[in-house]
């Protein structure tokens, strides 16, 4: 099975960052470090284990570390639900190289935000603020 | 077979304009697309046309979008389901943009807490209000704002939660969740030589280049006595427990060229102060989730929009001071720049 983006999840990248959102639960991420690399190969439909090698083969110093590293990152991907698993393996966007930034490997990093989930959460009959509506909760 | 909701609506509809005995028609057009606005009867015409009026056309062309208007308070015809059935609507706001109704590919969105509800079909649209004396001021700051988004989207002009300030040659966009000062860094600038596009929600195109465009004349201040603007500007009187709305009739600006993003933050100090940043990532992380959630149907699309902007316009922190009047020359400057 290929990995993809979660079914309800957007995002862009911008510098190398990544700026994603869950549809469903309103959270937003940004992914940092070889993270948007990482969220490449997610689009282009990449499997677990050739994703994991691609990053090792980039970083070859440190190939151990690398692969570990990747495997536990795809792991909290997809306990936020930010990544599926999908059987269509054609690639979903230009299958060029991913580009390795010079130097060592960087860690992937997630950050999540939930202070707009109140916006797809929050019962618009019954939690909204009466003076100044939606999508503004009571106090 | 059954007709679609949005065929019953129509139906409805007419049965509001004989209710009424009268329909008033009122057009206005964003960048040459021409919008017909059909009333069943005057009791909407004034939640909804003040927001719009600077742009108000007479041309008697076909409009590319009819919207459909009545309300139940003045005409007595309801919308064809009861208040129990529309809560059923997928309410958007809470599950996510995604989807259209029936096979019709028709969109639609209840507002619940406003009883607001509204259908977008191909070239027509549904737009009803239980009781249109009963909208709330946000409703009358933006009318038809996710039938317009929807719309305009496919045009071209896409919706984003933003404030935009400048002059015809060139202007900034203001981006950030409710509350971080965007709405105060733009009523900062009323009175001033930055022209006024929006407070709230603007509108971006990419062709032929990224611009503004002003959609609604509409400014909703807190700090109104702040920015003395009771001493300047006329509003309608105030209504208890609301924030106050203005209807601007001067330092209103069509549009403009995006030549900056700007992410406003409350300082402490006295004067503003306005720093560049080395990437669009902060404002294209303030952009994307209030656009993508507040505004549903828009996802991938308008997020393209926004990185389009972040990678190709300069972004910049303005800090604000107590002194909200030094807001517009810091701008001035940036523009001058």
């Amino acid at each position: 099975m290929a990995l993809c983006p979660g079914a309800n999840v957007i995002s862009e990248t911008l510098d190398g960052e990544v700026v994603m959102i869950d549809l469903n639960t309103g959270a937003y991420f940004s992914l940092g470090g070889t993270g948007g690399e990482i969220w490449t190969l997610i689009e282009r439909r990449y499997n677990r284990d050739a994703l994991i090698s691609s990053l090792a083969d980039a970083y070859p110093d440190e190939r151990s570390g690398v692969a570990a590293t990747v495997s536990d990152f795809l792991e909290e991907l997809q306990r936020e639900g930010l990544v599926g698993e999908t059987d269509d393996q054609s690639p979903a966007s230009d299958p060029s190289p991913v580009g390795h930034p010079g130097g060592g490997f960087e860690a992937p990093k997630l950050e999540k935000f939930t202070d707009m989930a109140h916006v797809i959460l929050i019962d618009p009959v019954h939690d909204v603020d009466v003076e100044r509506g939606w999508p503004n909760l009571k106090e | 077979m059954t007709p679609s909701l949005l065929e019953t609506a129509r139906g409805r509809f007419q049965l509001a304009v004989a209710a009424a005995g009268e329909t008033v028609v009122w057009r206005f057009a964003l960048e040459g697309h021409v919008v017909e606005l059909r009333f069943a009867g005057p009791a909407l015409v004034d939640a909804i046309v003040p927001a719009l009026s600077h742009l108000a056309v007479q041309n008697q062309e076909p409009p590319e979008l009819t919207v459909l208007l009545w309300d139940t308070a003045s005409t007595g015809v309801s919308f064809p389901l009861d208040a129990e059935d529309r809560l059923e609507i997928p309410a958007w706001r809470r599950k996510g943009p995604w989807g259209e109704v029936g096979t019709s590919g028709d969109r639609v969105i209840h507002q619940p807490y406003e009883d607001v509800l509204g259908i977008l079909g191909d070239g027509v649209a549904v737009h009803w209000v239980a009781d249109a004396k009963a909208l709330p001021y946000y409703e009358r700051s933006a009318p038809l704002l996710h039938l317009l988004h929807w719309w305009l989207e496919g045009h071209g002009l896409h919706m984003l939660h933003a404030a935009a300030v400048g002059r015809a040659d060139g202007g900034v966009l203001v981006v950030g969740p409710t509350g971080t000062g965007k709405s105060t860094t733009a009523a900062a600038c009323l009175g001033s030589s930055i022209l006024y596009a929006s407070d709230d929600y603007t509108l971006v195109g990419t062709k032929p280049d990224l611009h503004a465009v002003s959609l609604y004349r509409t400014a909703k201040v807190e700090r109104e006595h702040e920015l003395g603007l009771a001493l300047r500007l006329p509003r309608p009187a105030p209504v208890p427990g609301e924030k106050a709305l203005y209807y601007l009739e001067d330092g209103l600006v069509a549009g403009f060229p995006l030549r900056a993003l700007i992410l406003p933050k409350v300082g402490t100090g006295k004067h503003p102060h306005i720093t560049r940043l080395p990437s669009g990532v902060a404002v294209l992380a303030a952009l994307a989730p209030s656009s993508v959630l507040q505004l549903p149907g828009a996802g991938t699309r308008v997020l393209k929009v926004m990185r389009q902007l972040c990678e190709n316009v300069p972004s910049y922190v303005l800090e604000l001071g107590s002194d909200l009047e030094g807001v517009p020359g810091v701008i001035e400057e940036l523009l001058a720049a």
